[in-house]
């Protein structure tokens, strides 16, 4: 199991377990979708779905939202 | 996930394409320019009033007005102040300091000057969604201040996800004739002191516009509306986001689907007097009844205000 860091506006911090790493994964595992969200790491480095992330990872999960 | 045009890692892959950074960036900016040129958006000349909230959207469709017509057009950018404390006061700061560092003049309208009463007094007067009104108001003002700017066209920020959204809403509400009036000129009758909205960004989606703002450096708020999400759109917006994610490419078809029914059905729309423009009896602005509805919501909220 990879742990992975989410941070978000919403939820704050919390601490997710996927089996494969891949970025697919955590978007469903956060019941999101992948047009829904960008996930940045801390580098601001953008991870597209097929990503893979190592273990101990720290990204953002940021919210696709209309206007602002 | 690779670029198509330099195999460097990607940072995004969608209907419009997988691309890096670079390529990313470039491909937004032709999409935007060929959406302008197809539909004759933006013509030499014309004034451009561009809409700008302060958001991610607007910012991104303002840096690249700026960017390719500043030569060419008078570009004005006017941002209607709705009145919701801790969120469009921050947006207006960021509009502010976007506008003068791209060298475009702006205007701020409000709610409060024009309704007597700001987005967060009417939420406590009327109870229920706020969208509706909000909608009423902005649409109004926009076009109010537009012509009061001399502008030729409004240039919203409008992009694919906001399309299809206004798709399925008028589809599950069995509204045609609103279905025909989307598309890249928003409206179809033509009326005096009616100013048309322009939307470059219509095939370009949500996620995109928000990451092109954040790899250009535009350093907007990346929250919602606080009173957004609540209403029947927040409900389809989640579910198309859904369905795109599910089928790829659903969104995109969606707007060609309604660009083919505008296309076919138009004409039949502008003959048919039912939907012939008036002028409203109180504030002249052109309206489909004899009160504008702009009018009717600021009667309500004196109403409101008096009991």
């Amino acid at each position: 199991m990879i742990k992975v860091t989410v941070k978000n506006i919403n939820f704050g911090e919390k601490q997710v377990e996927i089996k494969t790493g891949k970025v697919e994964e955590l978007i469903k595992k956060l019941k999101t979708t992948d047009d829904a969200v960008l996930i940045v790491d801390e580098n601001g480095d953008i991870y597209t779905k097929d990503r893979k992330l190592k273990d101990g990872s720290r990204v953002n999960m940021v919210e696709v939202f209309s206007g602002g | 996930m690779k670029c198509e045009a330099c195999k460097q890692s990607a940072i995004i892959s969608s209907s419009n394409g997988t691309f890096c950074v670079e390529h990313f960036k470039s491909n937004f900016e032709r999409i935007t320019l060929s959406t302008i040129k197809k539909y004759k958006l933006i013509n030499p000349g014309e004034t451009i009033a561009v809409a700008n909230s302060g958001g991610k959207d607007s910012l991104s469709l303002l840096y690249i007005i700026a960017k390719y017509f500043k030569k060419t057009n008078n570009v004005v950018s006017i941002t209607i102040d709705e009145g919701i404390a801790g969120y469009r006061d921050k947006t207006i700061e960021t509009m502010k300091k976007y506008c003068e560092s791209w060298d475009v003049k702006y205007k701020i309208y409000s709610y409060n000057d024009f309704a007597g009463a700001t987005m967060d007094m009417i939420t406590k007067l009327k109870p229920g969604i706020p969208c509706g009104t909000c909608g009423v108001l902005r649409r109004y003002m926009l076009n109010f201040s537009a012509a009061e700017n001399k502008a030729d066209k409004i240039a919203t920020a409008h992009n694919m996800d906001d399309e299809a959204e206004n798709i399925m809403m008028n589809l599950f509400q069995n509204d045609f004739e609103k279905m025909i009036r989307l598309g890249p000129v928003s409206g179809i009758a033509q009326y005096r002191g009616f100013v048309p909205r322009i939307k470059p960004f219509m095939f370009i989606s949500e996620k995109e516009t928000m990451l092109f703002s954040m790899v250009n450096g535009i350093n907007a708020l990346h929250t919602p509306c606080p009173y957004s999400g609540f209403g029947f759109r927040g409900v389809i917006s989640r579910k198309i986001k859904e369905l795109e994610s599910e089928m790829p490419g659903s969104k995109r078809h969606m707007l060609d689907l309604m660009m083919r029914l505008k296309n076919e059905y138009s004409d039949a729309y502008v003959e048919n007097p039912r939907n012939k423009l008036v002028d409203c009896t109180i504030c002249g602005a052109p309206a489909s009844e004899e009160i504008c509805e702009a009018c009717n919501v600021k009667l309500q909220i004196k109403q409101l205000k008096s009991t």
